[in-house]
C-alpha cells in the first residue's frame, strides 16, 4: 500500500479541476480559476479530463441536476467541492487534494458508483434526447424484408415503455420467424398494460424452431385473457421476467392477429438483455395497417444486440401507423432530416451547449439543432430562471468583469496568450490595483489590434443593423471583433468611474437563437462569448 | 448507438505508433533506423494516418463534441496535406531522390532551407497542423469541450496526448534532413547536430503554440488552397528549373 | 525469397483477405471503412516486399487518406442513424454474390492464363522507373492527354454542382469586392 499511496500523492500534484459556474458564482469561478494556475494545477475543458469538480456559487435545482450528471462522469480518483464565495477557495481546494491522494476512499467510490453514466448526460453539453418526439410511421411499406437468421442475443429491453402502443390492423402475414433463437431474454419488470392485440392479422406465421431456451415466465399474469377478435387493452406485464424461457420448437404457424389494437401498452422497463433472436425467419408475415400511435419507447435500452444476419424477406408493414411514438432506442431519437444552408439535405442532431461548458456564460442552456456542425435551429434559455434579481455591478467589478468576458472571447479565439492576459488584468483589478491596471489594458488592447485576430474574427457575426445593435444594447454595430475591442473600452469606462448604459440580459438571451443560426460551433461560440454575458449577472457575495 | 471502443482505442493508440513509424527514416548523423528507398513517401504517408487516428478518436467516444473535433480535423487536413505534399516535394526535387539520407547528402554544400524557404514555412505549418498543435488544434477545441480528447480519460488520454507530442517532435526531427542539412556542423558529432537542430525547431514550435489565434477550417481552407498550395508550386517550379540548369 | 518474406507475404496476404471480409461482416459504416483500408495498407506492404517501395507507400498514404474521407462521406449520405447505429453492411446480397464470384473468376482466370516471364531475372536499378516504362511508355500520349482531360472534368463537375456559384458570392456583375458567404474565408476570395 505504501507505493500506492506514495503514486497518489505524487499524482495529486497536478490536479486536473472542472469549474462549473452557477450564475451567482462569477467571484467564486475567477477565485478558483486563479488558484488553480497559481497552485501549477490544470483547468479542465470536460469531465473526463477532471479530477476534482468545483461548483461555484449556489446551484438552482435544474442546474444541480446537471452537475450531478456530470459528476457521474468524473473518472475516478474524483472529489466534489462546493465553494460559495472568494475565500473559501483556496481552502476547498487544499482540502480537495487531501481527499484526491485517500486512495481506499477512492476504491470504495468505484466499486459503489453506478457502472454506466446516465445517457443523456454528457456533461450537460452533449447531446441529450428530447422527449415527446411524435413519430409517424403511417403508411410505411416493409414489404419484402428478410428477417431470417435473426440473432437478438445480448438484447437489453430494460425499463421499456410501450404504454399507448396501438398495434391495431397490422398485417405480419406471411413472416418467418422459424429458428429463432430467443434464449437468454430478460423480459423482466415488462408493462404491456393497455395493449390491445384486437384484429391483428398473424396468418401465415412460421415460428418453428425458435429457441426461447433458459426463459423464465414464472409471475406472469395472463388470466383472464381474450384472443377472439383480441383485445388486449389494459394488460399489465409490468415486472414479468421471461428470462430463462425455453420456447424451443415452438410453432405459431398459422396464427391470425389480424386488425389487433395495441394501443396504450406500457413496455417500460423491460429488459430484454441477452436475447439471441438469430436465425428467426419472419418471412410471411403480414403487420399491414397496424397502428403503433402512442407508443412510449424512451429509457429503452437495446445495448449488445446483434442483428446480424436478419432475413426480414416477405414481411409487408404498410398501412402501419406509428403516429405518437416515441421511438428512442438507447436514449437517441432518431435523426430527422433537414436542409443545411448550402442546400443539403442532412440529418438533423439535436445538442445542448451549456450550462457547463468552458466559457461559456453560467446557467445558459442553448438547446440546437445541428446538421453537421452548423446550427439550423436554436433556443436558448436560462436555467433556473438564474438571472432574475442579479444586476450589472459598477466600478471595480465591472472592469474586472468585462476583462473576463474579453478573456473567453480570447480563449475561444485560440489567442491563449492574449487570454492570458486578460485574465492577469482581471486579477489586477479585482486587487485594486487601478494604476497598472491602466497600462496593462492599454497594452492588451494594443496587442490585439496588432494580431491576427482581425483577421480571424473581424466578419464573424457581424450586427450591421445598428437598430438591433441598441436593442441589444451593443456599443455599435460591427463584428466580434468590435465587440472584443468594445469589451476593453467598457472596462476602462468603468476604471475611470463612467456608469455604463443598461444592458438587459434577457434581451441578449431572447436575441441569441438569431445570432447563431447559420454558424457552426465554432462561430456561434465565439458570438455568444462576445455578447458579454457574464458580465450583466452580478455576484451576490460581491462585496464580501 | 453506442461508443466503438475498439475504433477509439486504434485512434488513441495509433497516433504514437504513427509517430514512432516517422522516425525511423530520420537519420542521427550516420545511425538510420530504416533507411527506406523511399523515405520521404514514407513519412508523408505516416502523417496521413494521423487523419484516420485522429478522426477514429473523435469518433468512437459517442459525444456530439468528438466527433465535430475528429470532422474538423479532416476540413483542416484537407487544406493542409497538399500543401505540405508540394512542400516535401521541392528538396526530392533538388536531390533528385526520394531517400533522406541522400537528401542530406545533396545539401553539404548549401542547406535546403536557403533557397526553399517557402517550402520549409509550409512544411512547418503542415506539421503544426498534423499535430493538432496550437494554431491548429481547433479539433481539440475549448469552444468544443475539449473537441476529439473529450471523452478520454485516464491512460487513453496519456496515450492519445503522448503520441500527438510524438508526431509534432517527429515532424521537427523530419525538417533537419529536409531542410537544415541533417548533422552537418562544426566541432560537435552529427548527432548531436541532428540532436540539436530538431530541439531548435521543436522549440519554435511549442513557442508559436501561444501566439497564433486559432486557423479554424474555414478561415484556413482557403489560405491552404489559394496562397499556400499556389506558392509551393512556384517554389516547386524553381527547384526544378535551377535542378535540370545546373 | 527469404522465409521470413515467405511469411510476410503469406500474412499480409490472409490479413489483406481477413479484413475485406470484415468489410461487409462488421456492422458499423466506421468499422466497414476502416477495414477496408486495413485490407489496402496490407496490400501496400504486399509492393514492398516486391521491391515497388515508391508504389507501396503511395498505395498506402492514398488508400488510408481516400478511407478517411470516404468514412465522411459513406456516413454522410447513409443518412438517418442507420449510419450511426448497428447495420449490416450487405444488401441485394444474390446479385452481389455473382457480381463478385463472376469478377473474382475473370480476375483469377487473367492471372492464371496470362504467360508470365519464366525464371526470376534481377531487379533493375529503378524498379519504379521500369514498371512505370513498361505499363505506360506506348501510351504516353494518351496518358498525358489524359490528365488534363480529368482534371477538367472534376472541376466541371463540381462547379456544376455548386450551390452557390460566382454570382451568389460576386453579385451579378462579379464586382462586389469581398466575397458574400455565409461564413468568409480566410482570404475573401
Amino acid at each position: 500500500m505504501g507505493v500506492t499511496h506514495a503514486l497518489a500523492k505524487f499524482a495529486a500534484q497536478r490536479v486536473h479541476v472542472l469549474l462549473v459556474e452557477a450564475p451567482d458564482g462569477w467571484r467564486a469561478r475567477v477565485e478558483a480559476e486563479h488558484a488553480t494556475v497559481a497552485l501549477g494545477w490544470h483547468v479542465s475543458l470536460s469531465p473526463a479530463d477532471a479530477d476534482v469538480l468545483v461548483v461555484c456559487g449556489s446551484a438552482g435545482p435544474e442546474l444541480a441536476a446537471t452537475v450531478d450528471r456530470i459528476w457521474e462522469q468524473l473518472p475516478g480518483p474524483r472529489v466534489r467541492i462546493q465553494v460559495d464565495r472568494a475565500a473559501e477557495v483556496l481552502p476547498g481546494l487544499e482540502q480537495a487534494r487531501r481527499n484526491l491522494s485517500a486512495v481506499d476512499a477512492h476504491a470504495d467510490d468505484a466499486r459503489t458508483r453506478p457502472r454506466v453514466a446516465s445517457v443523456s448526460s454528457a456533461s450537460g453539453a452533449h447531446g441529450e434526447s428530447p422527449g415527446g418526439a411524435s413519430m409517424d410511421h403511417s403508411g410505411m411499406g416493409h414489404g419484402g424484408t428478410d428477417h431470417s437468421q435473426m440473432d437478438h442475443s445480448g438484447m437489453d429491453h430494460s425499463t421499456m415503455d410501450h404504454s399507448g402502443m396501438d398495434h391495431s390492423t397490422m398485417d405480419h402475414s406471411g413472416m418467418d420467424h422459424s429458428t429463432m433463437d430467443h434464449s437468454g431474454m430478460d423480459h423482466s419488470t415488462m408493462d404491456h398494460s393497455g395493449m390491445d392485440h384486437s384484429t391483428m392479422d398473424h396468418s401465415g406465421m412460421d415460428h418453428s424452431t425458435m429457441d426461447h431456451s433458459g426463459m423464465d415466465h414464472s409471475t406472469m399474469d395472463h388470466s383472464g385473457m381474450d384472443h377472439s377478435t383480441m383485445d388486449h387493452s389494459g394488460m399489465d406485464h409490468s415486472t414479468m421476467d421471461h428470462s430463462g424461457m425455453d420456447h424451443s420448437t415452438m410453432d405459431h404457424s398459422g396464427m391470425d392477429h389480424s386488425t389487433m389494437d395495441h394501443s396504450g401498452m406500457d413496455h417500460s422497463t423491460m429488459d430484454h438483455s441477452g436475447m439471441d433472436h438469430s436465425t428467426m425467419d419472419h418471412s410471411g408475415m403480414d403487420h399491414s395497417t397496424m397502428d403503433h400511435s402512442g407508443m412510449d419507447h424512451s429509457t429503452m435500452d437495446h445495448s449488445g444486440m446483434d442483428h446480424s444476419g436478419m432475413d426480414h424477406s416477405g414481411m409487408d408493414h404498410s398501412g402501419m401507423d406509428h403516429s405518437g411514438m416515441d421511438m428512442a432506442p438507447g436514449g437517441i431519437p432518431l435523426a430527422d432530416g433537414a436542409t443545411d444552408r448550402d442546400g443539403l439535405e442532412m440529418d438533423t442532431l439535436k445538442v445542448q451547449l451549456g450550462p457547463v461548458l468552458p466559457y461559456w456564460p453560467p446557467g445558459l442552456v442553448l438547446h440546437c439543432s445541428l446538421n453537421g456542425d452548423v446550427i439550423t435551429r436554436a433556443q436558448a434559455r436560462a436555467l433556473d430562471d438564474a438571472w432574475e434579481g442579479l444586476s450589472a455591478p459598477g466600478g471595480r467589478d465591472a472592469a474586472a468583469r468585462h476583462c473576463d468576458d474579453a478573456a473567453a472571447v480570447l480563449a475561444l479565439a485560440g489567442a491563449s496568450d492574449l487570454a492570458a492576459d486578460a485574465r492577469r488584468l482581471r486579477s489586477a483589478l479585482l486587487r485594486g490595483d487601478a494604476s497598472t491596471a491602466g497600462t496593462a489594458l492599454e497594452r492588451l488592447e494594443r496587442r490585439i489590434r496588432r494580431s491576427l485576430l482581425r483577421w480571424s474574427l473581424g466578419r464573424l457575426g457581424v450586427v450591421d443593423d445598428s437598430a438591433l445593435a441598441q436593442h441589444l444594447g451593443l456599443a455599435h454595430a460591427g463584428g466580434v471583433f468590435d465587440r472584443l475591442l468594445g469589451m476593453l473600452g467598457a472596462a476602462r469606462d468603468a476604471i475611470n468611474g463612467s456608469t455604463e448604459e443598461r444592458r438587459d440580459a434577457r434581451r441578449l438571451i431572447t436575441a441569441l437563437p438569431q445570432l447563431v443560426t447559420g454558424l457552426d460551433l465554432a462561430a456561434a461560440r465565439l458570438v455568444v462569448a462576445s455578447l458579454g454575458l457574464p458580465s450583466l449577472a452580478a455576484d451576490r457575495h460581491a462585496h464580501d | 448507438m453506442a461508443a466503438d471502443s475498439l475504433l477509439w482505442r486504434i485512434g488513441g493508440g495509433g497516433m504514437l505508433v504513427a509517430a514512432l513509424l516517422k522516425i525511423t527514416v530520420v537519420p542521427f548523423g550516420e545511425w538510420t533506423l530504416f533507411d527506406f528507398e523511399a523515405g520521404l513517401v514514407w513519412f508523408n504517408a505516416m502523417d496521413v494516418l494521423v487523419w484516420a487516428f485522429v478522426w477514429l478518436v473523435g469518433w468512437g467516444g459517442n459525444s456530439a463534441h468528438a466527433l465535430v473535433g475528429g470532422y474538423r480535423f479532416l476540413a483542416l487536413a484537407v487544406a493542409y496535406e497538399l500543401p505540405l505534399m508540394f512542400a516535401l516535394i521541392a528538396p526530392a526535387i533538388a536531390a533528385e531522390s526520394l531517400n533522406v539520407g541522400t537528401i542530406v547528402a545533396a545539401q553539404s554544400e548549401l542547406w535546403f532551407i536557403v533557397w526553399m524557404p517557402v517550402a520549409f514555412v509550409i512544411y512547418s505549418v503542415g506539421v503544426v497542423a498534423f499535430s493538432v498543435w496550437g494554431p491548429f488544434g481547433s479539433s481539440l477545441g475549448s469552444d468544443i469541450a475539449g473537441g476529439v480528447a473529450a471523452e478520454l480519460s485516464g491512460v487513453d488520454r496519456l496515450v492519445f496526448f503522448a503520441g500527438r507530442y510524438g508526431v509534432l517532435v517527429a515532424g521537427a526531427a523530419f525538417a533537419v534532413p529536409l531542410f537544415l542539412g541533417g548533422g552537418s556542423g562544426a566541432f560537435l558529432p552529427e548527432w548531436s547536430w541532428s540532436l540539436l537542430k530538431t530541439v531548435l525547431v521543436l522549440a519554435a514550435f511549442v513557442w508559436i503554440r501561444r501566439k497564433i489565434p486559432l486557423m479554424r477550417p474555414e478561415k484556413f481552407m482557403e489560405v491552404g488552397w489559394m496562397l499556400l498550395i499556389p506558392a509551393g508550386m512556384l517554389q516547386d517550379l524553381l527547384v526544378a528549373m535551377v535542378v535540370v540548369n545546373r | 525469397m527469404t522465409l521470413i518474406g515467405d511469411v510476410m507475404f503469406w500474412a499480409l496476404g490472409v490479413i489483406a483477405v481477413l479484413s475485406g471480409v470484415a468489410v461487409f461482416w462488421v456492422n458499423s459504416m466506421a468499422r466497414a471503412t476502416y477495414a477496408l483500408a486495413i485490407s489496402f495498407v496490407a496490400v501496400g506492404l504486399h509492393l514492398l516486399l516486391l521491391d515497388q517501395a515508391y508504389l507501396g507507400v503511395i498505395t498506402i498514404l492514398m488508400m488510408v487518406m481516400e478511407m478517411a474521407v470516404m468514412a465522411v462521406y459513406m456516413i454522410m449520405f447513409m443518412g438517418m442513424n442507420p449510419a450511426l447505429m448497428p447495420m449490416s453492411m450487405v444488401h441485394d446480397k444474390r446479385l452481389s454474390l455473382v457480381i463478385a464470384l463472376v469478377t473474382f473468376a475473370l480476375l483469377a482466370a487473367g492471372i492464371l492464363l496470362t504467360p508470365w516471364p519464366a525464371g526470376s531475372p534481377a531487379p533493375t536499378e529503378g524498379v519504379t522507373m521500369a514498371l512505370g516504362e513498361a505499363l505506360m511508355e506506348s501510351k504516353m500520349l494518351a496518358m498525358i492527354v489524359l490528365s488534363p482531360v480529368m482534371v477538367a472534368t472534376i472541376i466541371a463537375g463540381v462547379s456544376l454542382s455548386l450551390h452557390r456559384g460566382r454570382y451568389d458570392r460576386y453579385g451579378d456583375d462579379l464586382k462586389r469586392p469581398k466575397a458574400d458567404d455565409p461564413q468568409p474565408g480566410g482570404v475573401g476570395r
